[in-house]
């Protein structure tokens, strides 16, 4: 059993990595060195095809370090044997698909920004879940026709690749967006995912017209806004009873948090998240990974051990419940916590 | 400008019948489905069958589709070669990134028709809801009547011909294609928008930050005359004028002349 079964049984989705290195890495060591081939991460469908090996074999690397969850070649069938793709399922569009991406899996996660540069019937069609980023900074080498060697994207004329459109071309305002999820809901019935990214500044101004959207997911990035733990703890707590009370039980609530302590990342899961980002708990390790001796890299293999015992603990603490106290009250008021301290005044929760 | 002259201007102004919907004699048809009868897949199916896989339209085989569920998307991701003719009203989201086909709706549509096309026509002879055409990268929409909010947004081809009014927000964040009203366009046309082309006959009620009326030259003349063309529409070029943005018109004047000089 790996950490991902041992988190799910306990409630806790999954870790995931949200934006992979795909640029300028460093090398690993050749002894480091799986096997490149074409992989899925998380939510963010990457054709690897044109990445350098030797990015791919980093990138393959530390997943396999931190057991992100991910589809490796193992799970997802090579280009190049269209008979296991067949014998994979297809997607939506039948299994009789041809063409050059006929072996992709069918299931499948788009990510996709307002103006769905790029976007073709033939990526919609096979899709398994799209994630409606409803942010403005776009990582341009996650765009379709994104151009590495010119650091642009080929929308058929100029595409701002910095900045995206913070809602879908068709919706005008956040109010909006309900009926335009119900829309594609009908487009795409279940089991494909209907997910929203949203930054917490976003949240903020839209969470009246985020609650009744009935994502499966809302995966709220949180280091987007400079925001230290603290308030991205409050939010996860707020955020989640509020999907609740708007019946959106069933709406997964997945953050990506900014820098914090593997404890803190564990305490995201009792406070409400359904999943983590480990973005930077990889990030601040990859120097010692990559170029580190075998006890620097011992000292990272305890941290994910430390780490994984946390994310048990915590998946076996409904959320709602008593599992996290504080001793600073302030702390304890912002977050709806019990507080354990001088003068002790334990209140009673709300689950 | 008075409100005879607008009326006169838009292209709804005395167009339609007493139901409101522009059009001629309808096309004979070769076959009619019963759409009501069967399922979505198996509705694509039946009109796949039928489908050539000529390019020229003029061989392919005309379809009149009845009894339309409103309350389901038509046809998305439609890729036949077939001319369909739709007598009836036709709801959200039908022919959703449409790849092929020739689609004509003798009424109304609602909102977002033909979202991402990227070949193909479709004519609709009345009026269409909001985001028509949002996010097309090619082919050609033809809409009779008028259209609402947020025409073409995000567009990146093809070409989109509104014969009455367009909302606000006409081409929002558009990065290439051509739009062309044949009646008023609302505010902020072309807001965000960067490398489409928009071409007006009536008033505009204003532009977004960084579009400019730009001079009509001969050559955007002609281009306007092809869509007008594929549009099925006689039109005088000269009649509109041209907005875009105000760097292409800068580059526009840079390359005018000798500069770039016809190889003819």
């Amino acid at each position: 059993m790996n950490i991902d079964d041992d988190i799910r049984a306990g409630g806790l989705d999954l870790c995931f990595w949200t934006e992979p290195p795909l640029g300028d890495q460093p090398t690993v060591a050749p002894e480091h060195q799986p096997a490149a081939g074409r992989c899925t991460t998380f939510l963010h469908h990457v054709d690897f095809s044109g990445v350098p090996e030797k990015t791919m074999a980093t990138l393959d690397y530390f997943l396999r370090a931190i057991d992100v969850q991910i589809f490796y070649r193992g799970d997802v069938p090579p280009v190049d044997d269209p008979s296991s793709a067949k014998s994979s399922g297809a997607g939506p569009s039948g299994p009789d698909s041809s063409g050059p991406d006929s072996a992709l899996p069918g299931e499948r996660y788009l990510s996709i920004f307002g103006e769905r540069f790029g976007i073709t019937a033939d990526d919609l069609q096979r899709v398994g879940g799209i994630d409606f980023r409803l942010l403005r900074h776009r990582r341009s080498d996650h765009s379709p026709g994104y151009d590495a060697s010119t650091r642009s994207v080929d929308v058929g004329g100029h595409a701002d690749i910095e900045f995206a459109l913070p809602l879908p071309a068709e919706v005008v305002t956040m109010g909006d967006l309900p009926t335009f999820v119900h829309r594609w809901r009908r487009l795409f019935p279940p089991p494909v995912k209907l997910v929203a990214t949203i930054s917490v500044s976003n949240l903020v101004q839209g969470l009246a017209s985020l609650l009744p959207c009935q994502f499966d997911a809302v995966i709220v990035d949180a280091n987007q806004d400079a925001l230290s733990g603290l308030p991205v703890a409050a939010m996860v707590r707020r955020l989640r009873r509020q999907l609740d009370a708007a019946g959106s039980q069933a709406t997964k609530l997945w953050v990506i948090p900014p820098p914090m302590s593997i404890q803190s990342l564990a305490k995201l899961s009792v406070l409400g998240a359904d999943g983590i980002a480990v973005d930077h708990l990889i990030a601040e390790n990859v120097q010692s990974l990559l170029h580190s001796s075998g006890q620097q890299q011992g000292g990272f293999a305890s941290l994910l051990d430390e780490f994984r015992g946390l994310l048990r603990f915590a998946a076996d603490r409904p959320v709602g419940h008593n599992a996290l106290a504080s001793t600073d009250p302030k702390v304890a008021s912002i977050l709806g916590l019990p507080y354990f301290g001088v003068g002790m005044n334990v209140p009673a929760e709300n689950p | 400008m008075s409100a005879s002259d607008r009326s006169r201007k838009s292209g709804d102004a005395g167009k339609g019948d007493d139901s409101g919907i522009i059009g001629g004699k309808a096309p004979a048809t070769d076959q009619t489905i019963d759409a009501g009868s069967f399922s979505p897949d198996q509705l694509m199916q039946k009109i796949v069958a039928q489908s050539i896989a000529e390019d020229d339209s003029s061989d392919w085989p005309r379809i009149a589709l009845e009894n339309i569920d409103a309350e389901r998307p038509l046809l998305p991701f439609f890729d036949a070669g077939v001319m369909l003719r739709i007598d009836s009203p036709v709801p959200d989201d039908s022919f959703f990134y449409l790849r092929r086909g020739e689609v004509e709706i003798r009424n109304h549509v609602g909102d977002s028709i033909a979202t991402g096309m990227s070949s193909g026509v479709v004519r609709i002879r009345g009026r269409a809801g909001a985001g028509s055409g949002v996010c097309m990268s090619g082919g050609t929409l033809a809409i009779y009547q008028s259209a609402g909010v947020r025409v073409g947004a995000a567009m990146t081809g093809g070409g989109i011909f509104v014969r009455g009014d367009v909302g606000p927000q006409c081409g929002f964040a558009s990065t290439a294609g051509t739009i062309i009203v044949g009646g008023n366009a609302g505010k902020d046309l072309g807001a965000r928008s960067r490398g489409a082309a928009f071409f007006v006959r009536g008033e505009v009620e204003s532009l977004g930050p960084d579009i400019v009326e730009a001079p009509n030259r001969k050559q955007a003349q002609l281009r306007l005359s092809v869509l007008l063309m594929n549009a099925s529409i006689s039109g005088k070029p000269t009649e509109f004028k041209r907005f875009i943005h105000k760097d292409e018109l800068a580059a526009e004047k840079a390359s005018f002349g000798e500069v770039s000089p016809s190889w003819r």
